[in-house]
């Protein structure tokens, strides 16, 4: 068995090819109407568009106020990038620094809250309660890729540690502390892949939660998603935003930066993450136009996401388009 | 019992990869679990890829058991 085949909770038979809308070498807006002069994109990435449901304006990094940008585009480079001070060239890695609350914090905790969450691309996300295979409970964070689909990582929806799948999840999209703007869903179904399930390879962490119907993916819209290549991957600007443990429950933190190193199947970055992240996406976004192109599952400074790599997208593009 | 971290699973709790003399075991960490580092106690968030790590309570955690659901650590040492 292929590692990236899909496995689910429930047997679903496929027996039609799904149509999809897919565009290699050819950047494209979020209304599908733009081609436009984006440049520096690679002939090899495969994008597939978000569906907003509403316009917003666009950068690099998403605006978030009393978020450092110039910090976050530098934070996990060398110094080689910068001036080295003497204060610089004396400071400690960042990795080796010890922070005693949050989790897998690189360096000065820069993260900022999103409150209201319940704005664009924000409510796309989701905080998860589950309620695992072994009866115990935890929570990860999700986003939405289609009415009625939610991705996340594949160990919140198979744990191997709790022995099997979750029994249930709850998905709260926008939640910020005690409001859930858009109500609650409860999924009963799950996908992920074999190279989870069965071979325990955290390059194949990723998974995605099947609702039972389309009625809050459509309230809130869903994140599109890109396979891109490894030239247009490398020190690439992106952003997160999940559901950290270390801070009060239910509230919504972003952080941005680059990545930094680039494999078959992970993507490295100093972005700031804390245990409850796990499932989180890893965006880029660009004139307006917003492409998840990780998974985020790890940390332990770099952090670390599941790359969306073009079996990944495959994968993901069935289970956005379940029937 | 003795590993090495191999991975931090950033679910709430976290959730680890060790390794103990080659064998792959994944385990939970108890909501409210107590590292400590040279004596002194720190936050979870100290737990990265690369440290041995001594579980204070992990019995049950034989080679043979990782598939099954096991109980969350509650103490876990960093030795280095």
């Amino acid at each position: 068995m292929v590692k990236h085949q899909s496995v689910s909770r429930t047997a679903i038979t496929r027996t039609r090819v799904l149509a999809r809308r897919k565009t290699v070498d050819t950047p494209m807006s979020s209304d599908g109407s733009e081609v436009g002069d984006l440049g520096g994109d690679d002939p090899n990435d495969l994008v597939e568009d978000c569906f907003d449901v509403a316009t917003h304006g666009g950068g690099s990094l998403e605006s978030v106020p009393g978020f450092g940008i110039d910090r976050a585009m530098t934070e996990g480079f060398g110094p080689e990038s910068e001036e080295v001070t003497e204060e610089l060239a004396n400071l400690t890695a960042s990795c080796l620094m010890e922070f005693e609350e949050p989790e897998s914090v690189c360096g000065r905790d820069d993260r900022r809250r999103i409150s209201p969450a319940s704005a664009i691309p924000w409510w796309m996300i989701c905080q998860l309660f589950i309620q695992r295979h072994d009866g115990r409970t935890s929570r990860c964070t999700g986003w939405f890729i289609g009415p009625r689909t939610v991705m996340t990582a594949g160990h919140c929806v198979y744990s191997q540690s709790a022995g099997g799948w979750a029994r249930s999840i709850t998905v709260v999209p926008g939640m910020d502390d005690s409001s859930r703007p858009f109500g609650t869903q409860v999924g009963t179904t799950f996908r992920s892949v074999s190279g989870w399930i069965q071979n325990r390879d955290v390059g194949y962490d990723y998974g995605a939660i099947i609702l039972s119907n389309g009625d809050l993916g459509r309230r809130v819209g869903w994140f599109g998603f890109a396979a891109l290549s490894d030239d247009s991957l490398r020190n690439l600007p992106v952003n997160n935003s999940g559901y950290p443990a270390d801070k009060p429950t239910g509230t919504q933190w972003s952080n941005a930066g680059r990545i930094t190193r680039v494999t078959a199947r992970r993507l490295y970055y100093m972005l700031d993450t804390a245990g409850g992240q796990s499932g989180s996406p890893t965006w880029r976004s660009r004139r307006a136009v917003r492409h998840a192109i990780g998974v985020h599952a790890y940390g332990g400074c770099p952090n670390k996401s599941t790359r969306i790599t073009r079996t990944v997208d495959d994968n993901m593009m069935r289970w956005k388009n379940v029937t | 019992m003795k590993a090495r971290i191999v991975e931090v699973m950033e679910s709430w709790p976290l959730q680890l990869i060790l390794d103990s003399d080659g064998e792959q075991l994944f385990v939970d960490l108890d909501a409210d679990v107590r590292v400590e580092r040279a004596g002194v106690e720190v936050g979870p968030g100290t737990l990265s890829p690369g440290h041995q790590v001594e579980l204070a309570d992990a019995p049950s955690l034989d080679r043979h058991a990782s598939s099954r659901a096991l109980p969350p650590v509650t103490r876990l040492k960093i030795l280095g």
